[in-house]
């Protein structure tokens, strides 16, 4: 359907101030945070997708009338949150009509007995939790994220926030949902229909990416707001020492809010300590050591570098990822609580019995709360890579303890002759954990840029799959995974086709993302 | 529906896939088959897709029910193995037709146990657990039973495999986990299960208190569990004792904690000083007396099971003990306190008619929004015949839920 006439029925169902049509609102909205549509931002391709237009319902029966048009005519219907996603999501594949939740921002219910709200799925998420932390409560979900990414946005995508290890994923949490489809109207899950916990459509809905239907209400579980909070550090010889200490931790019952063990480099880059095991600061090593190559990467990791120097340095990333083994520092776990004030230390305690056991070195208190006070710092510190004419992207997959370690040196075998790359090991479970890869890559052309991006994630998400482990734990699929899915889930494209054709006959919401087949 | 196949032919294309293999006739027109291994359960629905004749899954509860014309009977007895046991992450892969009680002595072999138990018959198949409406118990401390699967492969009607990673949680779209397993075996046959399970616990410890406040009682457990996680607790109503110390109708409940040390000291301290003095509820010594003169699901009368959310609970159990107390029931009892609802089982006058137990509960949660028979509301049913008909256009696993119309009652 021609845009015009798209505008002009949207004109008939909203008001002028719901619609944006511009260049600029139409050219913001065609990318989402996907680091490959900054990399063609990069090579000043600004809207390789974009919308007939935005459009902010306000209420449900806005979203009803929407999802009703788009149906009737066939025209696609993109759900957006606050577009922090990480795999072009919310990018309009196909054109269409881009719906803006953020207008539907409601805590429509605090229900204390229960210990359950009801939201809109547009809240902002810092604002949601600061609102419920001044009832007492908490809903418990910190997404480094949580400032720029809303409820909606969450369920979408089954995120995970940093405290998931005692609070679960957004999927724990999630109760019921609203949900407005183009095939069945009105649909209510969960307690919103009457039904259960384990109310089997509750899980179909969420991790959907709007690919059914647009979310327009959920509840939600909350806790008591924690009275008390404490954090710690402790060093590990290796990756595999530290490991070995969160499994125990995980599977000695304790539901600690924070376990999340650092490699090498990650230990480094994060900042959490300049200092080797044996007191020797890391820019002295750089200064020091006999192969400038490796004093090179050094000094990169000591936070002393220059765009030049890290270009030089990212066109032979296999050197710089050889250094992990030689670095002179021991792998960072930080272990934190949060809780009653009889619970806190009771947990710590107990954590710290058992690092000691493993043969973990108290770092005290410092590298753990700084980690609190940066936690959700790495979002934003992305665009000064992307500025230098680099590209920097993370992989979070999750697997379970058995095979954690193997897949950590799969992937970073698979991806080191591309990418420099570095990881932590984080939300972690009873039965397994997943591990958060962070990469740099660099090439001095846009178009040879995109092409390292994809061998890399190829090359990457190849060593996952064949590993047997999930592409992701809590990015999502959007259209950047869906590639890998025939892989993560054999079989399961007969169900998703199921599912759109009782939800979505006509296949308006948001196409092109999960399962789609084509070029991606 | 008609078919495209007669038994004959049907036989002639199951011994292409099972050569040798003896199949059975059933009583109306049917065949026994019973598949060993992954291949042929797959050539099997594969079979069945081809000629439109319903699958249906030997369980328990099969023989109450009154088959289909011409249909393939699965029993899954022979496929039954252990495939894998990873004790560092704490997971066992299993074939579906595995038993509760096989499995749980292989575990105790490895000192590991299941996080959650069948109330009834151990001898249930894996599949059959998984995908009948019961919550199954260890709700408190270790949640659903279905949210102890990690993994699952499953065969959809046209036999194509859908298998999920094996991965503690998991961001990949949709799950379909709980869709193939609570849709009541309507959109596949479960064939590979990786469940999670735990240390056995080194000591059991088990509390039981009698008192006559059941509205304060069921506020009091969701507040207690979650601060001491109990495996499990249950409150029991049942006829027998209803004029204990005439006191009016009496109220029973059990507490099951696993642990050591002092640890299990302490949690057993809270609950005695939750409950005792703030209820004036007498504390009974000897448990495991108590746990024996109440059978539920084993007992004589018809039973069925109810899901209950937090807010309508109380109002639910009142009309249970009204029910009671008029002898239309024998006992109920309620368990399994997770996220927000609990599972209540309720079991009819031992002398009513055989076959009665589907419909002799059906009015006790009219007009009560949260509480419903089994595991979805109508709605959400209505949802599922939808789905099953998109996915299994040609009935073969939609006969399924014939197994448990009346299967409710064990």
């Amino acid at each position: 359907m021609e845009t015009s006439k798209v505008l002009d029925d949207m004109r008939k169902l909203f008001s002028g101030g719901q619609i944006g049509a511009d260049a600029a609102t139409r050219t913001t909205y065609g990318a989402d945070l996907w680091p490959r549509a900054q990399i063609w931002k990069q090579g000043g391709e600004f809207s390789r997708y974009s919308g007939a237009c935005v459009v902010w319902p306000e209420s449900r029966l806005d979203v009803e009338h929407a999802v009703g048009w788009c149906h009737d005519e066939r025209v696609p219907l993109v759900p957006v949150g606050a577009g922090s996603g990480v795999c072009g999501g919310a990018m309009p594949i196909e054109g269409g009509v881009q719906l803006d939740l953020k207008r539907m921002r409601g805590l429509l219910d605090v229900d204390r007995e229960l210990m359950e709200i009801e939201v809109e799925p547009g809240i902002n998420g810092l604002l949601l939790e600061e609102r419920l932390q001044r009832q007492g409560l908490t809903l418990g979900h910190y997404p480094s994220s949580i400032a720029c990414s809303t409820a909606g946005g969450w369920v979408a995508t089954r995120s995970a926030g940093q405290y998931s290890s005692k609070y679960g994923k957004i999927e724990d949490m999630v109760s019921g949902l609203e949900v407005i489809t183009p095939g069945q109207g009105r649909v209510l899950t969960g307690v919103l229909a009457g039904a259960g916990p384990v109310d089997p459509w509750t899980p179909i809905f969420v991790g959907s990416e709007g690919t059914l239907g647009v979310v327009t209400r959920a509840r939600l579980r909350v806790h008591r707001a924690p009275e008390t909070m404490d954090f710690r550090g402790w060093g590990f010889r290796t990756p595999q020492d530290g490991l070995a200490c969160m499994q125990r931790i995980m599977k000695s019952r304790l539901r600690p809010a924070v376990v999340r063990l650092y490699d090498p480099f990650d230990s480094v880059l994060v900042g959490f300590h300049r200092s080797t095991d044996d007191g020797q600061d890391v820019a002295m090593a750089a200064a020091t050591h006999k192969d400038p190559w490796i004093a090179k990467v050094l000094t990169l990791l000591s936070g002393e570098f220059e765009d030049k120097g890290m270009a030089l340095l990212l066109r032979r990333p296999e050197l710089i990822n050889r250094v992990a083994h030689w670095l002179p520092v021991p792998c960072l776990l930080v272990v934190g609580d949060e809780g009653s004030e009889a619970e806190v230390p009771r947990c710590m305690d107990a954590m710290a019995t058992i690092a000691r056991e493993q043969g973990g070195r108290d770092l005290g208190p410092g590298p753990g709360w700084s980690w609190y006070r940066n936690r959700y710092g790495v979002s934003y510190k992305q665009s000064k890579i992307f500025m230098r004419g680099a590209f920097v992207d993370t992989m979070e997959v999750a697997t379970t303890w058995e095979q954690v370690f193997q897949l950590y040196r799969k992937v970073v075998g698979a991806m080191s002759p591309h990418v420099f790359i570095m990881a932590h090991f984080s939300h972690a479970y009873p039965e397994g954990c997943s591990i958060y890869f962070s990469f740099v890559g660099y090439r001095r052309k846009a178009a040879d840029r995109e092409r390292l991006y994809r061998r890399a994630w190829r090359r990457g998400l190849e060593a996952v799959t064949r590993h047997g482990a999930t592409i992701s734990h809590h990015h999502g699929i959007g259209r950047h995974k869906m590639g890998a899915m025939p892989r993560e889930m054999p079989g399961g494209a007969t169900v998703f086709q199921g599912l759109k054709q009782v939800f979505d006959p006509r296949g308006v919401m948001n196409p092109g993302k999960l399962w789609f087949d084509g070029e991606n | 529906m008609e078919r495209r196949t007669s038994l004959a032919a049907l036989r002639r294309d199951l011994q292409r896939v099972l050569p040798g293999h003896r199949m059975k006739g059933t009583k109306g027109s049917g065949l026994v088959v019973r598949p060993d291994k992954p291949g042929e359960l797959q050539q099997i629905v594969r079979i069945a897709w081809d000629a439109e004749v319903p699958v249906l899954p030997m369980g328990i509860a099969h023989e109450q029910v009154q088959p289909p014309e011409l249909h393939l009977r699965l029993d899954m007895g022979r496929f039954n193995r252990i495939l894998g046991y990873d004790a560092s992450s704490g997971l066992v892969t299993v074939q579906a037709g595995v038993t509760l009680e096989g499995l749980a002595d292989w575990l105790s072999s490895k000192k590991m146990t299941l996080p959650v138990h069948c109330a009834g018959d151990d001898r249930i198949q894996l599949w059959e657990f998984l995908t009948r409406p019961w919550a199954g118990g260890y709700g408190p401390a270790m949640g659903h039973k279905l949210e102890q699967v990690v993994a699952l492969a499953a065969l959809l009607p046209t036999g194509e495999e859908i298998t999920t990673t094996v991965s503690p949680r998991r961001a990949a779209g949709p799950d379909p986990t709980r869709l193939l397993l609570g849709g009541g075996g309507r959109f596949g046959l479960l064939s590979r299960v990786t469940l999670r399970v735990v240390d056995a616990p080194v000591r059991v410890a088990r509390l039981a208190f009698g008192g006559p406040h059941l509205a304060r009682y069921l506020d009091m457990f969701w507040d207690l569990s979650e601060r001491i996680r109990p495996v499990e607790v249950r409150i029991i109503a049942q006829r027998r004792t209803l004029d204990v110390n005439n006191e009016g109708t009496w109220y029973t409940h059990l507490w099951t904690l696993w642990g050591e040390g002092r640890d299990l000291v302490r949690r057993k301290e809270m609950i005695i000083k939750g409950v005792t003095p703030a209820f004036s509820t007498l504390r009974l010594q000897n448990p495991y007396e108590f746990e024996g003169v109440c059978p539920l699901a084993g007992g004589e009368g018809p039973y069925t099971e109810f899901t209950a959310q937090r807010r309508d609970l109380v109002r639910f159990c009142a009309r249970l003990s009204g029910a009671l107390l008029g002898e239309r029931l024998d006992a109920f009892r309620v368990f399994g306190f997770h996220a927000g609802a609990a599972s209540v089982g309720v079991q009819g006058d031992p002398g009513a008619e055989a076959g009665a137990a589907g419909s002799c509960f059906d009015d006790l949660a009219d007009g009560l929004d949260g509480v419903y028979p089994g595991c979805a509301p109508p709605a959400l049913l209505e949802l599922r015949d939808k789905l099953s008909d998109m996915l299994d256009p040609r009935g073969i696993f939609s006969q399924t839920h014939l197994l448990w119309s009346g299967g409710d009652a064990s």
